[in-house]
């Protein structure tokens, strides 16, 4: 279609032909927008704002936090340092067996008393859930889920916070 | 003080940040939230949410660009969230078949009939035209915003045009009666 028909077309009324040519043509646009005169006077109808409300400020102050080390951040980090350590001592221990020898043997015995503990904590549980899987799968479904639900409702009363304005 | 030094001190939290940042550019973002929202009650609300937005987002922020584009972006884009949430004009007008409108019906426009008559517009319409004939945006831009193709905008602005004037020649009309 030529321009000036699809222009006619358009200034005339909804053609769908005329229409289809405008959505390829930037010269018709830009003639049928110079041309029509509401551009112009939506242009001059342009709202000019002379004052900035004085809560709009105050309120994103009040709503404002500082930005905290995220929890992620610290499980990072504190997953790193893990590592380094057992690198540290697994190095230590290979490189000079003889040094750490002696060390080594008290934290043998410590760990034998935390093992020895921690045993006896779990010593019910076991009995419990002895050759019984599906007991214990349910008891870590369940544990997942309080967890779940518990992290969603802590999001929502932060969320909530957050939109409190006035 | 400058953009980058209230960047900073707004990421170490230190409250000065935020304070310079709003203070030069709230009118910016109020400006533009009320040409898109129309009422002064939903451009506070959105000129909040903007800054506390762009506050939390400071991450991506790149200093090679400038900040005032940048948080223009953030409430451009709220700004039309905001629109396709709201429920659509009860009273849809018959558009006007014609783009051009009467000489007799521009002679008794004013200002604020005219923002009225925006106002009433359904909200896709609206956001075409106060994206081009008051916040300037060109027809590519306005389109990636509305996430359509550049030629459906260009015939989207026309409809919407359309519309308007179907607006605008009713209320002259029902004057004149």
């Amino acid at each position: 279609m030529q321009c000036e028909e699809a222009r006619r077309r358009l200034r005339s009324g909804e053609d769908v032909e005329a229409e289809a040519h405008l959505a390829e043509c930037a010269t018709c646009f830009a003639v049928l927008e110079e041309g029509d005169p509401l551009a112009g006077v939506l242009r001059a109808a342009r709202p000019e704002v002379r004052e900035v409300p004085a809560a709009i400020a105050a309120g994103v102050l009040r709503r404002w936090r500082a930005p905290r080390v995220s929890w992620r951040l610290g499980l990072a980090a504190a997953a790193g340092l893990l590592v380094v350590a057992t690198v540290l001592a697994a190095l230590t221990i290979w490189l000079a067996p003889a040094t750490v020898a002696k060390p080594l043997g008290v934290a043998s015995n410590a760990l034998d008393i935390v093992a020895t503990i921690v045993n006896g904590i779990l010593a019910v549980p076991r009995v419990l859930f002895a050759d019984r899987p599906a007991v214990i799968a349910g008891y870590a479904v369940l544990v997942i889920i309080v967890c779940g639900l518990w992290v969603r409702l802590y999001q929502s009363i932060a969320f909530q916070r957050r939109r409190v304005t006035r | 003080m400058d953009d980058e030094a209230a960047v900073d001190l707004t990421r170490q939290g230190d409250r000065r940040g935020p304070e310079w940042l709003l203070a030069r550019y709230q009118m910016s973002v109020y400006t533009l939230t009320y040409r898109m929202l129309g009422n002064q009650a939903d451009a506070e609300d959105a000129t909040q949410e903007v800054f506390l937005r762009a506050f939390q987002r400071l991450h991506q922020y790149r200093p090679s660009e400038p900040f005032g584009g940048w948080l223009t972006g953030i409430a451009r884009h709220y700004s039309i969230d905001v629109l396709r949430q709201r429920r659509p004009a009860a009273d849809l007008v018959e558009p006007s078949s014609s783009v051009d409108v009467e000489r007799t019906v521009l002679d008794r426009l004013d200002r604020a009939r005219v923002q009225a008559a925006v106002n009433r517009l359904p909200n896709r319409d609206r956001t075409l035209l106060v994206l081009r004939y008051w916040e300037d945006q060109p027809v590519d831009r306005i389109a990636q915003l509305l996430g359509m193709s550049e030629g459906a905008a260009k015939v989207a602005l026309l409809r919407a045009r359309r519309s308007l004037a179907g607006i605008l020649t009713r209320e002259v009309a029902t004057d004149a009666v």
